[in-house]
């Protein structure tokens, strides 16, 4: 790989010497991080969904999760036992309401027990979720007995771990800043091309391949640089802390680099002029910062999105990273959206070997 | 062994024939120009001879080497500047320099070939804020830092003031000196007069005259020039005075071939006195590749 290294080398000069890309990728990060870390970062998370495990599968409980659904007050999820309790602890759920197995027939005896689990260290917001469950129950009491009382609430405090915005908040700006500095890739490509350094390139023994590698290794080695630099920040001026393997951290860092760097060469494939090209790779992020939940959890947001924020490397990228970052996952954890986020970049770069013209 | 060996070759864009079937070969260690108007296909077979177009027919020997089958390695043992690149903006002179010296498998030690190209000064300035003239010396550089046996320049001196163009002219000659075979194409034909050992000519995609540039002027038949400025000369009436070879009109401008300056000029001052037209200048001069080629074409190379 003859020459390889000064062209990594140059590439990673151009880079920081382009001031455009340096605020796009590491200076709206950092802004966003010290702006939304000071005015909300002590907050709790603003998540407010309700987890509901239904042991009883009887026509009642059913009833009663239709109308817990009915409520705006919280967003209702539901699961088994044991993983509504664990997404408790994470910070992820404000309140877990468990139907026990038999609810219907003590219903019918007068004396159904409902079990509502909250987090005990975020009891303001425990106390208002609570009132809101009480209110829905005591609303069914009535329906069903036109008296008071057949169920009965009986709370229990958990010990949750305590997720600020900025510990959520750190991780998505970390894969947002991943995303910014890689997807304009093919905008650079093309403009080489259209001021005829390819040309110029092309007249010497260099293979294109070798070109485009030299690419790829300098924008992952600036990516881990600015990962680090903005990790580091976090951890010393907000005491974020690095939950899981620093390995498995670089590894997610590196295969989200990868993809976005894929859309990036697509991009830079179909559109032939460099200026349409970066239009298109901004709209492409704009959007894609938003929906791939770098700034706020994405999992209340209407259905008909859904879809959309699945698709988006981003989401699987900010998933990984906050697993990694916040509950110290290991790989088994992440695995999926790692082999996502490998299924973008080798889609993406079949996608562009194949259309991309280097005249 | 010829250092290039063009046999019959030809491209086509759409119904453009942009080189239609020429063919020429260049020695070791002369300059070869290709002049000609824009769009006479120069730059085109060039880029086919460096490797960068595949022709639609024909075939390319660069130092003996097929370029069909070895462009790469061929590759190695060329430098070439390319018409209008632009280069890397945000690097410096000495890192655009070291990036392309990276490339080859040999090359020449940068710092002298910096010096040599008079850009020591600029070492460390970025390529964006160089000058025209020190943008092409920096892009002859590179078409040097493998040493390579054979150096294509594509219009090094267009769009360069008449200072910086001399300035490359004193270059090209060093690199000459150095022992290499240059070819470079040029619409200024004093340039290629200047420079070249031996000048093809070409227009339309053809190579309409080879050969030197002294050579060139003689199969004229008429060493000189007469421009002549007059109104409502009768051009026939021009074109049968005593001792004018050729003329070629256009609109009140004359340009009579002769090889025989007085017989000519006492012709036309006649001529004046007896059709009763005015000239309005009149001028005398060697004739030049110019002449030539609008003796060929019958057109003016820049219009």
């Amino acid at each position: 790989m003859r020459g390889f290294g000064q062209l990594v080398i140059c590439q990673i000069k151009l880079l920081t010497r382009n001031t455009g890309y340096l605020v796009g990728s590491f200076g709206i990060a950092l802004i966003s991080m010290v702006v939304f870390g000071s005015l909300f970062g002590s907050d709790s998370s603003s998540q407010f969904s309700m987890g509901f495990v239904d042991e009883d599968k009887s026509p009642f409980s059913q009833q009663l999760a239709q109308s817990l659904k009915g409520s705006d007050a919280f967003n209702l999820m539901e699961g088994d036992r044991d993983s509504e309790l664990a997404s408790l602890r994470d910070g992820k759920r404000r309140l877990v309401m468990v139907v026990g197995p038999g609810f219907s027939q003590d219903l019918a005896q007068r004396q159904a027990t409902l079990q509502v689990y909250y987090d005990r260290g975020n009891l303001v917001a425990a106390a208002t979720a609570n009132a809101a469950v009480r209110a829905i129950v005591e609303n069914l009491n009535q329906a069903i007995t036109g008296t008071v009382g057949p169920i009965k609430v009986v709370e229990e405090g958990i010990t949750a771990k305590r997720l600020r915005n900025i510990d959520f908040l750190t991780p998505g700006l970390v894969g947002m800043m991943i995303m910014w500095a890689n997807m304009f890739v093919g905008v650079g490509l093309i403009t080489w091309r259209e001021r005829g350094v390819l040309k110029r390139l092309g007249v010497t023994p260099l293979r294109p391949f070798n070109l485009i590698a030299s690419q790829i290794t300098a924008h992952l080695a600036f990516s881990f640089l600015q990962a680090a630099l903005l990790l580091a920040l976090g951890i010393a001026i907000y005491g974020v802390t690095i939950e899981g393997s620093y390995l498995l951290l670089a590894l997610t860092i590196g295969m989200g680099s990868l993809s976005m760097l894929g859309v990036g060469y697509v991009i830079g494939s179909f559109i032939r002029n460099s200026e349409s090209a970066n239009s298109v790779s901004m709209l492409v992020s704009f959007p894609m910062m938003f929906l791939g939940g770098s700034f706020f959890p994405l999992d209340t947001a209407p259905g008909f999105f859904q879809p959309l924020i699945q698709a988006l490397p981003l989401t699987y990228l900010n998933h990984a990273l906050r697993q990694v970052v916040n509950d110290g996952a290991g790989i088994a954890a992440v695995q999926t959206d790692l082999l996502v986020l490998l299924g973008w970049m080798v889609a993406c770069l079949i996608v562009s070997t194949r259309v991309f013209r280097w005249q | 062994m010829a250092a290039i060996e063009v046999v019959q070759l030809s491209k086509t864009y759409g119904q453009v024939r942009a080189v239609d079937g020429i063919s020429f070969s260049v020695e070791p260690t002369e300059v070869f120009g290709l002049v000609g108007p824009n769009g006479a296909g120069k730059t085109t077979t060039l880029e086919i001879i460096e490797g960068l177009r595949s022709p639609d027919g024909g075939t390319v020997l660069v130092g003996g080497l097929d370029m069909s089958r070895h462009a790469r390695e061929a590759q190695e043992r060329i430098g070439v500047q390319l018409q209008s690149t632009t280069l890397l903006d945000d690097l410096t002179v000495l890192e655009t320099v070291g990036l392309f010296s990276s490339l080859f498998q040999r090359r020449v030690d940068t710092d002298s070939l910096i010096k040599e190209m008079a850009l020591e000064d600029k070492k460390s300035s970025r390529v964006k804020n160089l000058s025209g003239g020190q943008k092409q010396r920096l892009a002859v550089a590179l078409a040097l830092v493998n040493d390579p046996e054979i150096v294509f320049l594509d219009e090094p001196t267009t769009g360069l003031d008449p200072q910086a163009r001399r300035n490359l002219w004193d270059t090209i000659d060093a690199v000459r000196r150095r022992g290499k075979t240059v070819v470079l194409t040029t619409h200024y034909m004093e340039e290629a007069e200047v420079l070249c050992d031996r000048v093809g000519i070409m227009d339309q995609g053809r190579l309409i005259a080879l050969d030197t540039p002294r050579e060139l002027v003689r199969s004229l038949d008429s060493g000189s020039m007469l421009e002549l400025e007059a109104e409502g000369v009768d051009a026939s009436e021009l074109q049968r005075v005593d001792g004018v070879t050729r003329v070629q009109q256009e609109g009140n401008e004359y340009l009579l071939y002769t090889q025989d300056v007085q017989r000519a000029l006492t012709s036309v001052l006649s001529l004046s006195e007896s059709s009763g037209f005015a000239i309005k200048d009149l001028r005398v001069r060697s004739a030049t590749l110019e002449d030539v080629f609008i003796a060929l074409t019958g057109r003016r190379l820049r219009e």
